[in-house]
């Protein structure tokens, strides 16, 4: 990621006139870091790493054949768009194969393997909560979230992907929607 | 006083980089709203630590090409395979090149940017470490950084796991067996702690019982874990983390400490102290102080060893014990008193007229207790026969009567039991008044002359019953009745215990006459045997409860039937029989009847229970070498289980170093795997130590014969042995091999079928593999017992890779694989 400093939003405007390199780009940038992303988020037994990736894949180039339709709504919301692609299509795969109750014992913590890693740490009820409120916050507030705490950007990178001129700028960003984000779970909370 | 909003900001902020939060300081100045706020807080801290771990490059190669290629080489260390791998590296089994030996290596990728390991920091770690030498430490010998990659090699150390252990035979640890694992493993910490590390992570996974029986502690170094799925499920091992480490505190001992003490818990319980389904129920069960009490999860545990595991897993890290010493010490103090256990029989000084015989037994495989304190009730009479009263406190009588004969075992007396005669008890008031932590109670049904008695042992605390049983009698000799059935009682007791060193009060003079008897079996030859064959038969005269003297008898039986010299194999089978039998009816812990009946399954080619009788054998009592040496000679050398019985006879070698008798049976075993010169020391060590020792001059005969050395094998027998045709067969190796084929060739024993032992050893010397085959059919007959022992000895290697004999063993029982049989020709 780190030699490729256009900013996001530039490189979305000349994928959507057809610049298939800046395309290429965008799909780089995003790839391993949602795909690492899509193992947190499916349980064990639907977790088979190849397909995981290839799922993943395959949703970004789908996504990306359908730029021109992407909104970026005034600031970056590219990570955001792309992690809400990958979700909807891991919920239609895990709808496709089914549930499987399936326990196992994980060093002694009864692990239930339909639940997904995320699932496994905080609880199930705890993930719809954070996802709800996820929801909740406004775009730029959500993609400081979804690209720092989930696809690991760094504040640099994170700065490109909002539009903001220096890192710092984009990690006080990010410290104010993680203390927002915890105020709205708060909220679904009481 | 609410937190500021720049407080939020710099927690959001150490939330985003993953630097730890100390959550109990903050919360302290928090308020209620505060509060709710820093729960959702501490949940966005959990899933920003999952999202950062999976963002460490995969190992399957996702990210890294370069571990599509099967790894061959690292450093100097020829790669086997991977046997295990995780989110930081992989393990595998490699070959050390320059040292020659197997070792495990772990290599770890450097991973910047994320909470992954740091190169300076494992290589640092990992030179420490090679420091800590322990036997219960896995041994780090080398440390090393190339490219991307640091590596970290150690003993290959085979086993299972505890958690395997557990794992696979659904296991939960005995108290002795956890208490046991708890000494090795805190003794093993506390190396570490001395070489000025912390483990930090301690759980059955990273602790493996070798094969060798050895406790070793593994798996640190990385100062993480490498299991298969710590990138994709919970992180580390967060059931056995101390609580202060989830509030951003650093590892410590006491942290170390409360990870023995969850793996002490898990084993003892099968369960866990703090119980959750995901890490944040485990969190806000720590900040809760949520717990399960060690007796809750097994009620079986005692309060002692509960409260040890309890102060290790102390939610408040003062509290615990402030060194894996201390925490050694304290188990350790949980073990039963030592015993005595003298090495062999000890007659008590001051006593002139009986003797107080210790026959020792270890201590207890199972102890539910830490020092057994009975205490009998009186049975209840369930009969209205008049005068049935008399009978049933007699037989309480004789139970604590019998009882009070177990070593070890503490008996309440008779006066303080018989205060809950008749009346409403239950057992823990029963324990508390007496004292006790077992109790034994029962009743009797008389009707007629038909008797039913049922009896239980139960364990006070908990009332847990430690075993029942009924026995249904015909009244005939009311005396015979009573001591038949205390002593059936008493038996089952000592088995259910596992514990009981038996005390024999017993006849001074016949105990004298029982040492002698079991000094002159060693000597093994026929009237030595026959000898103590009847020592033993007046010893019984005397005290027809005398167990030992019984399996001393069966033992003299076998040796006096050993050859054609004394009685048949037939009549020493039907005598040992019997004998071995009734030993072990007496007295079903003692070793030697164990050993007695090891013997004669070993004559009936019954391996497996022959084994088996053996070992529990030695379990019961590891002192007593002649048990060793029998085991050998009887079952290990003529199964081929040479290794077996070398390390048997180097045991049985450190506690009695003088015995001819275990130096007989290494000479035996040197012979039968071909390290003659060996056996030519071993040998000349014991004429030089009792000349008149038997077979010492045939071990060395037979030594010098395959030594290379055959004139010297012909001059250790004197001119009139040499024509001695019961010892002259011995020497038809050496003459053949010192080039007078000729002589044995005309020995007229080579034709006489009576002696087909002869046949064989002068028929193997002239290479006559028909006539050989012909004698070892004979044999078999006539002498089966010496056909194993005579086909693990050098003489009959000229057999080895004929298909005959393949056959001839299988047919007769033998193993019949490649790796059986004595040296090869």
């Amino acid at each position: 990621m780190s030699e490729d400093l256009d900013s996001t939003l530039k490189l979305i405007d000349r994928a959507r006139s057809g610049d298939q390199e800046a395309l290429e780009r965008l799909f780089a940038r995003h790839l391993k870091p949602l795909q690492r992303f899509a193992r947190g988020r499916l349980p064990q037994w639907a977790r088979d790493l190849a397909d995981t990736d290839d799922l993943v894949q395959e949703t970004l180039l789908q996504t990306f054949k359908r730029i021109d339709a992407f909104d970026p709504r005034g600031a970056g919301a590219l990570s955001a768009y792309l992690r809400q692609a990958v979700m909807n299509r891991i919920r239609d795969e895990l709808r496709r194969k089914g549930r499987r109750p399936d326990r196992t014992d994980l060093d002694g913590l009864e692990v239930d393997r339909a639940e997904s890693p995320l699932e496994q740490a905080i609880g199930r009820e705890m993930v719809e909560r954070y996802e709800a409120a996820l929801a909740r916050l406004k775009p730029d507030e959500r993609e400081a979230i979804v690209a720092r705490v989930e696809l690991g950007f760094t504040y640099a990178e994170l700065a490109e992907a909002l539009g903001k001129p220096t890192a710092d700028a984009a990690r006080k960003t990010a410290e104010r929607a993680l203390v927002r984000l915890a105020e709205e779970m708060k909220h679904a909370a009481e | 006083m609410p937190l500021s909003d720049a407080r939020y900001t710099e927690l959001a902020g150490a939330v985003l980089t993953g630097t730890p939060i100390d959550w109990v300081s903050v919360e302290s100045s928090a308020d209620v709203e505060d509060r709710a706020l820093l729960d959702q807080l501490k949940v966005l801290a959990t899933v920003a630590d999952l999202h950062r771990r999976l963002m460490v490059p995969s190992p399957t190669g996702q990210d890294d090409v370069s571990d599509a290629a099967p790894l061959e080489r690292w450093a100097h260390l020829r790669v086997l395979e991977r046997i295990g791998h995780g989110a930081f590296g992989d393990v595998y089994r490699a070959w050390d090149t320059r040292l020659d030996r197997e070792v495990a290596l772990k290599l770890v990728r450097e991973a910047p940017g994320t909470n992954g390991p740091r190169a300076s920091s494992i290589i640092e770690e990992g030179r420490l470490l090679a420091r800590v030498r322990h036997p219960n430490v896995v041994t780090i010998y080398g440390a090393e950084q190339i490219g991307e990659r640091i590596g970290l090699w150690m003993e290959f150390v085979k086993g299972r796991t505890l958690q395997q252990i557990a794992d696979q035979d659904g296991k939960i640890f005995s108290p002795a067996e956890t208490i046991d694992t708890g000494i090795e493993l805190s003794r093993a910490v506390a190396a570490v702690h001395h070489a000025g590390l912390v483990h930090r992570d301690i759980k059955a996974r990273n602790v493996m019982r070798a094969d060798d029986g050895r406790l070793v502690l593994m798996d640190f170094g990385a100062g993480r874990e490498l299991t298969a799925d710590a990138a994709e499920s919970v992180p580390g091992t967060p059931l056995y983390l101390a609580p202060e480490l989830f509030n951003g505190k650093h590892a410590t001992v006491q942290s170390d400490i409360y990870s023995i003490g969850v793996l002490l818990y898990h084993l003892a319980t099968g369960s866990y102290p703090v119980r959750a389904r995901n890490l944040q129920e485990l969190r806000l069960a720590h900040e809760r102080r949520e717990r399960v009490d060690v007796r809750t999860a097994r009620p079986g545990i005692s309060t002692k060893l509960a409260r040890v595991i309890e102060r290790a897993i102390d939610p408040e890290p003062s509290r615990r014990y402030q060194s894996a010493d201390a925490l050694a010490a304290a188990l350790t103090a949980l073990k039963p008193h030592p015993m005595l256990v003298p090495s062999t029989y000890a007659v008590t000084a001051t006593a002139v007229l009986a003797a107080v015989l210790w026959l020792t037994w270890p201590s207890a495989p199972i102890s539910p207790t830490d020092r057994p304190i009975i205490a009998v009730l009186p049975l209840k009479n369930l009969s209205d026969e008049p005068g049935s009263d008399y009978f049933v406190d007699g037989l309480t009588d004789e139970i604590i009567r019998n009882l009070a004969v177990i070593d070890g075992l503490e008996v309440r007396s008779r006066t303080s039991s018989f205060e809950f005669k008749d009346k409403p008890r239950n057992v823990r008031d029963v324990g508390e008044q007496l004292g006790a932590n077992l109790v034994v109670e029962g009743s009797v049904l008389r009707a007629g002359t038909k008797l039913r008695i049922n009896a239980q042992l139960i364990q006070v605390a908990g009332d847990v019953p430690l075993w029942a049983e009924r026995f249904d009698r015909e009244l005939k000799d009311v005396f015979a009745i009573q001591d038949e059935i205390s002593r059936a009682i008493v038996d089952k007791l000592r088995l259910s215990l596992g514990r009981g060193q038996r005390r024999y009060d017993t006849n001074l003079e016949s105990y004298e006459l029982y040492l002698k008897s079991r000094h002159l079996l060693v000597r093994r030859d026929n009237e030595a045997a026959k000898e103590a064959a009847d020592a033993f038969q007046q010893v019984i005269a005397k005290d027809p409860s005398f167990a030992p003297a019984y399996a001393g008898l069966a033992h003299a039986y076998a040796f006096w039937s050993q050859n054609y010299y004394g009685i048949s194999f037939e009549e020493g089978l039907s005598l040992m029989r019997p004998a071995a039998t009734k030993a072990l009816q007496l007295d079903p812990l003692l070793a030697e009847a164990h050993a007695a009946m090891g013997h004669l399954y070993a004559r009936e080619r019954d391996w497996e229970k022959a084994v088996a009788a053996f070992r529990r054998a030695i379990e019961l009592n590891p002192s007593l070498t002649h048990i060793h040496t029998s085991y050998a000679f009887s079952t290990l050398i003529p199964l081929g289980r040479f290794d077996e019985a070398a390390r048997l006879l180097q045991a049985a070698r450190r506690s009695d170093p003088l015995s001819l008798d275990v130096s007989r049976e290494l000479a035996l075993l040197q012979l039968a795997t071909g390290r003659y010169s060996e056996a030519i020391e071993s040998a000349q060590r014991m004429r030089a130590i009792d000349p008149r020792f038997p077979f010492a001059e045939l071990l060395l005969v037979r030594a010098l014969t395959f030594g290379g050395r055959p004139a010297d094998a012909l001059a250790v027998f004197s001119p009139q042995d040499r024509e001695n045709p019961g010892r002259k067969y011995w020497l038809a190796h050496a003459y053949v091999r010192a080039g007078r084929r000729a002589d044995v060739e005309k020995w007229p024993d080579a034709h006489d079928d009576r002696y087909p032992y002869r046949q064989l050893m002068i028929h193997t010397a002239l290479g006559d593999k028909d006539r050989t085959f012909d004698a070892l059919e004979r044999l078999a007959v006539r002498e089966p017992h010496r056909v194993g022992l005579a086909l693990a000895g050098p003489e009959t290697a000229v057999l080895r890779g004929d298909l005959r004999l393949a056959a001839f063993r299988k047919q007769f029982g033998l193993p019949f694989g490649s790796a059986q049989g004595g040296p090869q020709p």
